[in-house]
């Protein structure tokens, strides 16, 4: 079971599929996705009414469709995180936000108000993350790893930063299967039924051999890094050009950002 | 007169936790040369490799590589000399491509960037893995992995290409496949070899020469065949002849076969004996 569960989830991450399709933003230059998407997540959060946010739907939309991401999976994808982070820490903003009370009700001697403003702050707030949330994993699915981590690069993020989500994304499922193993080769070995306690001590004791040997292939693979001449700088070479259809599509989403930013003054909700 | 590829005078090396590694290792290979450096788990052989290119530091004695001493302001050059091939390949790949791990070195060497790509789609060639570049290390068989170790090790055009236990671990295809690679990469580019193993019966596959290691020192050196076939040496090492020779001491121990010279190492050698047997 646990089995099953890793490898779709491997899948998902190292076989790249909808980066090596042929849709409109898997052509886009990793530099400009990355940066357009940083701009409409700026714009997003920054957006304080519904409507200006429904334009910003329907691009994603238009922009899924035509990258040739199936349009179902992604929203499903999108939202199954919402509940959990959003969901959770707005579920009071609609009792504490003053304003027109819908309707009130008492439990256990406190009474509460629903209202109006606080149910909008709560579509709104749940809106604005699942909108960032989309935004972001709409470029993760169009944009193989290695071109991210040379737009990052390209943008001038901290070496250190970029260097730590490469090693991270190698040796993440060196590790989950390093961890699989041992937890394997603890239960071949357990023939009783445990008590809850020692299911714990032993789970303690993995996690701590697993940061040892964390520690310890760390310092191997340093070492498999100074010896091909690593000295703190990591090259690449240049291979990515800047074509026409990277200028149109920027044009485009600041063109988008603009009609939202005029938005969120003009509309009243 | 051969120039020296590595020379140990009188080496030692403790860990900081007081384990004592190696002690008095003397030690001459010869540019050219395929050397093994057979022992035991635990005799010191991985310590010893890393000493060639200054990923450790003896605690006494002198490492020369290529007539360099080992330290400071020459490990630069030697590394680019020097091609390290880890045991594990999960510790030498450690890019999200296998491409990018290839040109890994020679980005670091500063080379332009047309012959960055020519070293690595050739150090991908000879290990035949040309078709997998793009591929995270991840999704490779450990076969793979151990040759792709091998490529991002060559790209930089070492002189000297230094493997530990290559074949730990590896299928009986691989291990052919390793072993064609490594005897080319020696052929073709005159790199000299030198593996560290506690697989004694892939010593003549892939050596002229061997040296035994145990418990930190050096117990024995010399031409594959004296050293192999030297059964009272292979045992104060630790370690177990090849099967070949093993049934060779037997047959003469038994007195079924009569054999003045040494006891071969390798099939052919065995094969060559028996058909002298025949004419005789």
């Amino acid at each position: 079971m646990i089995k099953e569960l890793l490898k779709a989830f491997e899948d998902l991450v190292y076989l790249e599929r909808y980066p090596l399709l042929n849709g409109y933003l898997q052509k886009i230059d990793p530099r400009i996705k990355l940066f357009a998407t940083a701009i409409l997540i700026i714009v997003i959060v920054s957006t304080l009414k519904i409507t200006p946010l429904l334009l910003l739907l329907i691009t994603i939309i238009s922009f899924t469709i035509v990258s040739k991401i199936p349009l179902k999976n992604f929203l499903i994808r999108v939202t199954i995180f919402i509940p959990i982070f959003a969901g959770i820490i707005t579920l009071p903003l609609p009792f504490i936000t003053p304003g027109l009370i819908l309707t009130s009700f008492s439990i256990a001697g406190f009474s509460l108000n629903l209202t109006y403003e606080g149910v909008y702050k709560m579509i709104l707030f749940t809106f604005r993350v699942w909108l960032s949330i989309a935004y972001l994993i709409l470029l993760i699915l169009t944009t193989k790893f290695t071109n991210m981590l040379y737009a990052m690069r390209r943008l001038k993020f901290p070496q250190i930063f970029i260097m730590l989500t490469s090693i991270t994304y190698r040796f993440i499922f060196t590790f989950i299967n390093e961890s699989y193993r041992m937890i394997l080769a603890r239960e071949s070995r357990i023939t009783s039924k445990q008590r809850r306690l020692d299911i714990m001590r032993d789970l303690g004791n993995i996690i701590g051999t697993l940061f040892i040997r964390a520690y310890e292939r760390g310092e191997r693979v340093y070492f498999a890094m100074v010896s091909r001449g690593y000295s703190g700088e990591i090259k690449s070479i240049n291979k990515l050009k800047i074509h026409v259809r990277d200028v149109i599509f920027l044009i485009l989403t600041i063109l988008i950002c603009a009609v939202t930013i005029l938005l969120n003054y003009l509309m009243v909700i | 007169m051969q120039k020296l590829a590595v020379e140990m005078n009188n080496v030692e090396f403790i860990y900081p936790d007081g384990l004592r590694a190696l002690s008095d290792v003397n030690l001459k290979i010869y540019e050219g040369e395929r050397v093994v450096i057979l022992g035991p788990n635990g005799a010191g052989k991985s310590t010893l490799l890393m000493l060639i290119n200054g990923l450790l530091k003896s605690t006494r004695g002198n490492v020369y590589v290529l007539g360099l001493s080992v330290e400071g302001k020459n490990l630069m050059e030697i590394r680019r000399r020097v091609g390290f091939v880890f045991q594990n390949p999960d510790d030498q790949l450690f890019c999200p491509t296998l491409w990018e791990d290839v040109i890994f070195g020679p980005l670091n060497m500063g080379l332009s960037k047309d012959e960055v790509e020519y070293r690595g789609y050739e150090a991908l060639k000879a290990v035949g893995l040309e078709n997998l570049k793009d591929r995270p290390p991840h999704h490779l068989s450990l076969g793979e992995k151990k040759r792709a170790a091998i490529a991002t090790a060559l790209a930089m055009h070492p002189q000297i290409l230094i493997l530990d236990e290559p074949t730990a671990n590896l299928d009986p295809l691989g291990y052919i496949e390793l072993v064609k690679i490594l005897n080319q990469l020696h052929k073709e580019r005159k790199v000299t070899l030198i593996t560290a193993t506690c697989d004694i019966n892939i010593a003549p596959l892939i050596a002229d020469r061997v040296y035994l290691l145990n418990k930190g020192k050096i117990v024995g050196e010399g031409l594959l065949r004296e050293v192999l076939s030297n059964l009272k040496l292979i045992n104060y090492a630790n370690l177990q002849p090849p099967i070949i020779t093993q049934l060779f001491a037997n047959l003469v121990k038994l007195g079924i076969i009569k054999l003045d010279k040494l006891l071969p190492v390798t099939i052919d050698e065995a094969i060559n004996e028996i058909m002298q047997l025949k004419k005789d």
